[in-house]
């Protein structure tokens, strides 16, 4: 193989490898071959995987190969969070109990559009137990750890997609997005995110977590990569009782489009009094940028963020209150106790929130009437130290796990769209948040390309790791 | 909020709701447990400090 070919590098973008896969400059078996390479390299370091699927990649990149199967994704590698359902391995959801459950019979729809439309599976990404998580910590498997400086969080629940992505292994990932946890991981590591409107993509073959918050979605390199592996995704499931149905509405032809005509905001109050100096720079930045001269509030964004945490924590501890009963020490002890709170929240508080939850929906569609797009930052810092219990926000010293995710939690709550977009700069990464209307990925894709070309949003592939390696 | 929430009134309720449950709270885990319930409490306090009123329901998703 020739190691010469921009498709067969760490940083080649899905869109490089699908063109050089379809003009046969390269074999998507080659394509597969250096993946598998770069993900066996930084396992020791990063720890991003928790299953590689190598002889189905390889099996799948010869079929590309003898022309059985084409597509705008041909040889593309790729790898899911391990709550999507894979054929033949148990779906884990970041657990040691779900280790025990038969592997699954088929896989998840969303990877079998990937698949179908010439991408190629190559293996199961760690996450935080259950998805109840943004740190990327693991006592089952080990944290998966941020490729710029492997000493410090990956972000989570999506650990390992943000970390295969920025880290060079995949061009493209899929994890979930319940409160934060496609964006956090995202921000931490410094790759693009989409977490598509609720109910956009069939959750059908994921391992639940709050059915009234649970989305899926990708992460890569570019703008134009997470359009190209969206529209791949798209399409009704009538079996997800979540997912809305909607007609399949193509981002990847609208990516480029000119975006000077949109109207701008940045958010302020709870998005800056809640964000660190870094993440405040980041959305001045975008905004900047963007032409973005106001600042609205949400002002009930910090009851909408109570609000989630509410709901989850309820729903999240009733549907583990079995496991919590009979197998309490195989969970991992950060989640356990925060599973067991919620299983003993009383109704009131869970039905009050959730009536809120509309509320704060018609608030923020009246502050959308007349702005096409909210910025602001994904994450209140950069990647903490793994270890790292608390940190200070606002002036207070508060809990890392519970916080990283202050200012993802207000936008899932209600279900808009939004890209996480990394800033370019020095230092460790951080992203902001391009917040849009339902139904209007498209728009905030769009807007993200605008950054990338304007040189503000960027996500290189980090190989500070590589320094860990033999040590 | 209104009123400061009362860390004995939590754990009176923990333990017997957990009871009710049949959930087994083992003794070096209340702690931990109460300081995740706590911090429910004071976000539901939160929440419940905003004037809903009796039209405002809970959107659904489920399709009959």
């Amino acid at each position: 193989m020739s190691a010469a070919d921009p498709a067969l590098a760490a940083d080649a973008t899905a869109a490089t490898i699908a063109a050089a896969v379809a003009a046969r400059r390269v074999t998507a078996s080659a394509v597969v071959e250096a993946a598998l390479a770069r993900i066996a390299e930084a396992q020791p370091v990063l720890n991003a995987f928790t299953a590689v699927t190598a002889e189905r990649a390889r099996a799948r990149a010869m079929a590309i190969d003898a022309g059985a199967v084409s597509g705008p994704l041909a040889g593309v590698p790729f790898a899911v969070k391990n709550l999507f359902d894979i054929a033949g391995l148990p779906t884990l959801a970041g657990s040691r109990i779900e280790a025990e459950s038969p592997p699954a019979a088929v896989d998840a729809p969303l990877v079998e559009r990937l698949e179908a439309a010439g991408a190629v599976l190559v293996g199961a990404l760690g996450m935080g137990e259950y998805a109840y998580d943004f740190t990327g910590r693991n006592a089952h498997h080990g944290a998966t750890r941020n490729p710029h400086d492997p000493a410090r969080m990956s972000g989570g629940s999506s650990g390992g997609s943000g970390v295969a992505v920025a880290g060079g292994l995949v061009p493209l990932a899929l994890g979930s997005d319940t409160n934060g946890s496609i964006r956090v991981p995202s921000s931490l590591c410094g790759t693009f995110g989409l977490k598509p409107t609720f109910g956009r993509l069939t959750r059908r073959g994921s391992f639940p977590f709050v059915a009234a918050f649970d989305h899926l979605g990708p992460f890569a390199r570019s703008a134009a990569d997470l359009a190209r592996a969206y529209d791949a995704m798209q399409g009704p499931d009538a079996e997800d009782a979540g997912c809305a149905g909607r007609p399949v509405e193509p981002a990847l032809p609208v990516v480029g489009r000119d975006v000077s005509g949109l109207r701008i905001a940045l958010l302020g109050g709870h998005f800056a009094e809640q964000a660190g100096d870094g993440a405040r720079a980041a959305a001045a930045a975008a905004a900047a940028a963007l032409g973005a001269t106001r600042t609205i509030e949400l002002p009930e964004a910090a009851r909408a963020r109570a609000a989630a945490y509410v709901i989850t924590a309820a729903e999240g501890g009733a549907l583990h209150l079995d496991r919590l009963r009979r197998r309490a020490d195989d969970f991992d002890p950060e989640t356990r106790d925060r599973l067991a709170a919620g299983t003993l929240i009383p109704a009131a508080w869970t039905i009050r929130a959730q009536r809120f939850r509309e509320v704060f929906r018609r608030q923020v569609a009246a502050a959308m009437a007349d702005v096409d797009v909210l910025i602001a930052p994904a994450t209140p810092c950069t990647a903490p130290l793994i270890d790292q219990q608390t940190m200070e926000l606002a002036g207070r010293t508060v809990p890392v796990r519970a916080n990283l995710g202050v200012l993802t939690q207000p936008i899932s709550f209600i279900g808009l769209p939004v890209v996480a977009a990394p800033i370019a700069g020095p230092g460790l990464p951080i992203a902001v948040q391009l917040i849009g209307r339902p139904w209007e990925e498209a728009t905030v894709l769009a807007v993200a390309a605008a950054l990338e070309r304007a040189g503000v949003a960027a996500a290189p592939v980090a190989d500070a790791w590589r320094t860990r390696l033999g040590t | 909020m209104s009123e400061a929430i009362d860390r004995s009134d939590v754990a009176a309720h923990m333990e017997r709701a957990a009871r009710l449950l049949r959930l087994p709270i083992p003794a070096e885990r209340r702690e931990a447990v109460l300081d995740h319930l706590m911090l429910a409490a004071q976000l539901a306090a939160i929440v419940e400090a905003f004037p809903l009123t009796d039209r405002d329901e809970a959107a659904a998703v489920f399709r009959p």
